[in-house]
């Protein structure tokens, strides 16, 4: 498993963690268990960040850890977190806007919760997408 | 000019239109004040079906080779740019209100489709635009 996966697979894990969390912000509902998951995924949101810009200073280093395979791979994958992010997205208006119906309305931190999510799957979705197609095609090389 | 660059083409200029329409409706509503021009957010939401439905009418490449190597990563990059603007924009959409309006305020849940079809118009745009841009640089030195 070279940097570039384990990279990924922490952000996989983070993400799925924060996707999670909020699941059960949603279930749970209380204002108290949303400011505590509200931190606790800006908190991983902030270390997503941090790793997803080390890998771009991997990338800009160059050298033998870095090649035109790898750059397709992590083309590809961007490119299905932000599809994902966008299914996301629109998933996410269309149902609150199915729950709470045409005439209600809705609390401002909802909307970034919904913003929230959708970069939550970006990260989740891309380094998925990562870890499967080294997974694929990663085999001879170890 | 091949076929997706008219394409990109027609969606550039009647997304462009419309938001142009839409600003200036939402200028006459901040002068005049009239409530009910604050539904003209939604004349891109007409704009960019309008250009895809133009789209159809853009008769196909007769050449017998129709895309080769250069067109598809054109393409995959105007996506990944379409995606990445249309991000910006749920970005900048979410996040405004809560900053102007405060965090405890409540919004109509009429805005969330509203949200969502300028999520997409921006995708739409953004595609369209780059892949204006990525052939208009591409094709420096050739005879198309």
């Amino acid at each position: 498993m070279n940097k570039l996966q384990k990279i990924a697979l922490l952000n996989f894990s983070l993400a799925g963690t924060c996707l999670i969390l909020q699941l059960i912000r949603l279930a749970a509902g209380t204002s108290l268990i949303s400011l505590f998951v509200s931190t606790v995924t800006l908190a991983l949101m902030c270390v997503m960040m941090v790793s997803y810009f080390r890998r771009k200073s991997l990338v800009k280093q160059g050298g033998g850890e870095y090649d035109e395979r790898d750059r397709s791979i992590h083309t590809t994958a961007a490119l299905y977190g932000l599809m994902t992010a966008f299914l996301v997205s629109f998933l996410t208006t269309f149902l609150a806007f199915l729950i709470v119906g045409p005439g209600g309305e809705l609390e401002i931190g909802y909307v970034l919760g919904m913003f929230l999510l959708s970069a939550n799957s970006f990260f989740f979705a891309e380094s998925a997408v990562v870890l499967i197609k080294y997974g694929r095609r990663g085999m001879d090389d170890e | 000019m091949n076929r997706a660059q008219k394409m990109a083409w027609v969606c550039v200029i009647c997304i462009s239109l419309a938001i142009t329409a839409a600003l200036i409706v939402l200028l006459i509503h901040f002068l005049v004040g009239r409530p009910k021009a604050l539904y003209a957010v939604a004349i891109p939401c007409v704009g960019a079906p309008l250009g895809g439905l133009i789209c159809l009418f853009i008769p196909k490449d007769k050449a017998k080779v129709t895309r080769d190597e250069r067109d598809l990563m054109i393409k995959k990059n105007a996506a990944h740019a379409g995606f990445i603007g249309a991000f910006l924009f749920t970005c900048f959409a979410c996040i405004t209100p809560f900053f102007v309006l405060g965090p405890k305020a409540v919004i109509s849940v009429k805005w969330l489709p509203q949200i969502w079809f300028g999520t997409w118009v921006a995708q739409f745009f953004f595609y369209s635009l780059t892949i204006i841009v990525d052939y208009g640089r591409a094709d420096k030195g050739e005879n198309s």
